[in-house]
């Protein structure tokens, strides 16, 4: 089964790597430049994984998160959350409106994949024992 | 390994877009602007840039883009006033940001260490003089990682008891032990003593906890990492054979609330701590001006981002489209009609679409003039300061909307036009006093589609032109005889006519020695026509007439000797047949045409282009055509074949230029006609100028091209 994620940033740059580095590990990838846009795109596909920013016009990533979580469907989805480097209470209040963890700008292919890796990996249990 | 340079495009592209944003809130804030959300753009933008450089490795972009963002941050979080001397700094920052990103872009090379003092300056105001290189370097996206894998491997214990609410937020622990794996020998222990009884159990929760033995190379950064998202609220220890903790929070289900009040050791500063917290939400919540929400749900609003060179090909696709239908066309008669009436009723449709088509692709091409107009605040805060003179700049019609193309030819001559407004039209300061008018000066630049063209206005309410001395530097250079007898409007029109600006005192004050035959050429490159409109004392105002796109032009269609060409309609003032009485010769301009009270000069194509069939042609008909500055022609030709809208091809790619000629289309009839560039066909027939007698080097010669 494909995992699909959904990627919102409001940088198209960002926004086109995520969808690169997604789609080549093996992930279906939509993709939205605003809260907003997510959410439409939320209700008319079901995702498996959530990338969030923060900072972005219309609906930022953190109404946006606040609005996922009062979706029935999505309310135990991970959503991980785009910041910058060593902003811990950025990190902090991600998680204070329900994000699951959160990857770091600038993004190296590995760690990012890394992150999506440890919520939403992409193989399905293959009879995992123990 | 991700292939980084597939990004750049998308990248300046968005840089474009960013710098084009953060130059209007530089601007605002210039004009007093002290709302919250032109500083929290202006920093977005900034942000967006220096993300985007992070990502892609552009270090130097990066780097100096952190620093000019961290200005902003501290002026939207409040510890820093936005001053004079600060939004200079920004100005000029900005400038420095635009620089790099462009030698980025071009691959040139800006010297380094150029924007230095800048960043210098940045921090100095930032009150960030000592963060070092390295924290630039980090937030440039160089993080120097160096995890040392041991080389032998070694063997984790770690105690992991997720808190029992991270299935509800997302973290399923499986895929933690799934990842522990991946990373070596794994061993691993449930601890159910949590379990409650069966009817107790919330299917959401976690009531286990894990013992794991890891035996992995991995370094223990890539072992603690795995727990990052989970470590903060959940029972977690790792420890090395040899003892070492590499981690122990202590802590087991911690709430958020609770760590915020310094419970948790690394927390010493509380307060502090918390009160970042709240500034974060608030200048996060700030920028989130959705509290409403009242729009809905809906995604309907987007918009998709597509390479212009796709765009250009869609636009030529359909370009062929309209002349293969064009073709079908021809075949459509009376005698189709008859035998076929379905057939014919249905290719009218298809005429229909074709043409919806054709209209659709240009407008995605369309842009809004703003682009360019968002430009021009900045130009004359700029020369209004090196002038010393007080200029307010008005716009008007900044959404109606111009082929890209056109837009992107258009920003020069702008520029030259309000230029000259400011140098040569508005009075300095002392002068306006004394005549009584208002000392600031205003430019009014303003744009609106008029049938298929869009009009562009410069007006000021300056001196207006100074009609004696322009006459006067036209005869000294020239340009017309000291008798001409010329009405107002043609003697200040006389300012288009190439060279005439190099008479110095008119142009050179503004620095770079052009004027307003520049904005001619380029204006009439794009197919556009200027003049100029003054009233002595009141002020000029400059016209430019455009297309509306460079793609498809209204052309009418002649046929002279074996050649037919297509004169642009926009060109044209009157198509007539004349008598011979109105016709004479004159002994300096050749062949005249008597035409509303004027004597205007007639121009043969056979002889312009040296394509003399031999054949004299009785029934001559006569295209009058505006060709330079307003001045007419009159095109001599011996059929009308009728009137269509042409798709431009470009001759010079295939041939060298050729004067006299703007390019070519293909007719419905698969034949090439070509389009006549009408000011230089005046030219040819100024100088009586025979392709076979005078040609410039490089010059294609029509019959080489037509045979």
């Amino acid at each position: 089964m494909t995992r699909r994620v959904l990627a919102v940033d409001d940088s198209p740059t960002i926004r086109s790597m995520m969808d690169v580095i997604l789609t080549e590990a093996g992930y279906e990838v939509l993709s939205a430049e605003n809260g907003r846009d997510g959410l439409g795109l939320l209700d008319v596909f079901s995702f498996d994984l959530i990338i969030t920013d923060l900072n972005m016009h219309v609906m930022g990533g953190l109404s946006f998160i606040r609005h996922i979580r009062e979706l029935k469907r999505y309310e135990s989805v991970p959503v991980l959350v785009v910041t910058t480097e060593g902003s811990e209470e950025i990190k902090e209040l991600g998680r204070s409106y329900g994000a699951t963890g959160w990857i770091t700008k600038p993004f190296e292919p590995e760690k990012f994949l890394g992150a999506v890796n440890r919520v939403c990996p992409i193989e399905e249990p293959k009879a995992e024992s123990g | 390994m991700l292939e980084l340079d597939q990004f750049r495009h998308v990248y300046f592209q968005e840089c474009e877009e960013l710098l084009g944003s953060l130059e209007i809130q530089l601007m605002a804030l210039q004009e007093g602007a002290e709302a919250d959300d032109v500083i929290q753009e202006a920093f977005r933008a900034i942000h967006s840039i220096k993300g985007g450089a992070g990502a892609l490795q552009f270090r130097r972009i990066g780097a100096f883009a952190h620093n000019f963002e961290a200005l902003f941050d501290k002026i939207r979080s409040g510890k820093t006033a936005l001053n004079p001397d600060l939004l200079i700094l920004s100005l000029t920052a900005f400038d420095m940001l635009a620089d790099l990103i462009a030698a980025e872009q071009c691959g040139s090379e800006i010297k380094p260490g150029s924007e230095d003092h800048i960043s210098e300056a940045l921090k100095e105001a930032t009150g960030n003089q000592g963060e070092s290189a390295g924290e630039d370097r980090a937030a440039a996206g160089m993080a120097a990682s160096g995890t040392s894998k041991p080389v032998a491997p070694v063997l984790y214990r770690i105690a992991f008891r997720p808190s029992p609410d991270s299935l509800k937020r997302g973290n399923e622990p499986l895929y933690l032990i799934r990842a522990l794996k991946a990373l070596g020998n794994l061993t691993v222990t449930v601890d159910q003593d949590g379990l409650p009884p069966l009817d107790e159990i919330d299917p959401q929760a976690v009531y286990l906890a894990w013992n794991f033995e890891l035996e992995t190379v991995a370094g223990p950064d890539a072992v603690s990492e795995i727990f990052e998202f989970v470590e903060d609220d959940s029972d977690l220890a790792i420890t090395t054979p040899n003892g070492a903790e590499i981690f122990d929070d202590g802590q087991s289900g911690v709430s958020d609330e609770a760590s915020d009040d310094g419970e948790s050791p690394e927390n010493g500063q509380a307060g502090e701590t918390k009160a970042k917290l709240q500034g974060a939400v608030k200048s996060l919540e700030n920028s989130n001006p959705d509290t409403k929400e009242t729009s809905g749900r809906h995604f309907g609003a987007t918009s998709v981002r597509v390479d212009l060179d796709r765009v250009d090909r869609l636009v030529n696709m359909v370009g062929e489209l309209v002349i293969a239908y064009s073709t079908v066309l021809q075949h459509v008669d009376d005698r189709l009609r008859l035998t076929h009436p379905q057939l014919a009723h249905e290719l009218t449709q298809f005429l229909q679409h074709t043409q919806s088509l054709q209209d659709s692709v240009m407008a995605i091409r369309a842009q809004p003039v703003r682009t360019i107009f968002a430009r021009m605040p900045r130009l004359v805060r700029d020369l209004a300061e090196q002038t010393g003179k007080r200029v307010r700049l008005k716009t008007k019609g900044e959404s109606t909307e111009i082929d890209k193309t056109v837009i992107e030819k258009l920003s020069d001559p702008l520029v030259h036009m309000i230029r000259n407004a400011i140098d040569h039209g508005i009075e300095p300061l002392e002068e306006r006093q004394a005549l009584g008018k208002p000392p600031e000066g205003t430019v009014t630049l303003s744009a609106e589609q008029v049938g298929g063209r869009i009009v562009i206005r410069v007006s000021d309410d300056g001196h207006g032109i100074d009609r004696e001395r322009v006459r006067q530097v036209a005869v000294e250079k020239n340009l017309i005889a000291p008798d001409t007898n010329l009405s107002d409007e043609e003697i200040e029109n006389l300012i288009f006519l190439p060279g005439f600006s190099t008479a110095q005192a008119l142009s050179d004050i503004s620095g770079r020695g052009v004027g307003m035959d520049i904005v001619y050429q380029n204006i009439q490159k794009l197919g556009g026509r200027v003049s100029i409109r003054s009233e002595p004392g009141r002020g000029s105002t400059v016209t430019l007439t455009l297309p509306l796109t460079l793609a498809v032009m209204e052309g009418m269609i002649v046929r002279s000797g074996d050649y037919v060409y297509v004169i642009p309609l926009a060109n044209i003032i009157q198509s007539l047949s004349p008598r011979p009485e109105e016709i004479g010769t004159l002994p300096d301009a050749g062949m005249v045409l008597r035409f509303r009270d004027e004597y205007v000069k007639l121009v043969d194509l056979n002889d312009a282009f040296g394509t003399d069939c031999g054949a004299a042609n009785d029934n001559q008909l006569i295209i009058v055509v505006e060709a330079d500055a307003g001045r007419a022609i009159g095109i001599v030709v011996e059929e009308i074949l009728g009137q269509e809208q042409v798709v431009i091809k470009s001759l010079d790619e295939n041939f060298s230029h050729i004067r006299g000629i703007a390019g070519a289309t293909i007719m419905g009839d698969g034949k090439v006609a070509l389009i006549l560039d009408v000011t230089v066909i005046g030219k040819l027939g100024n100088k009586r100028l025979n392709a076979s007698t005078a040609r410039e080097p490089g010059e294609t010669k029509l019959q080489e091209l037509c045979a």
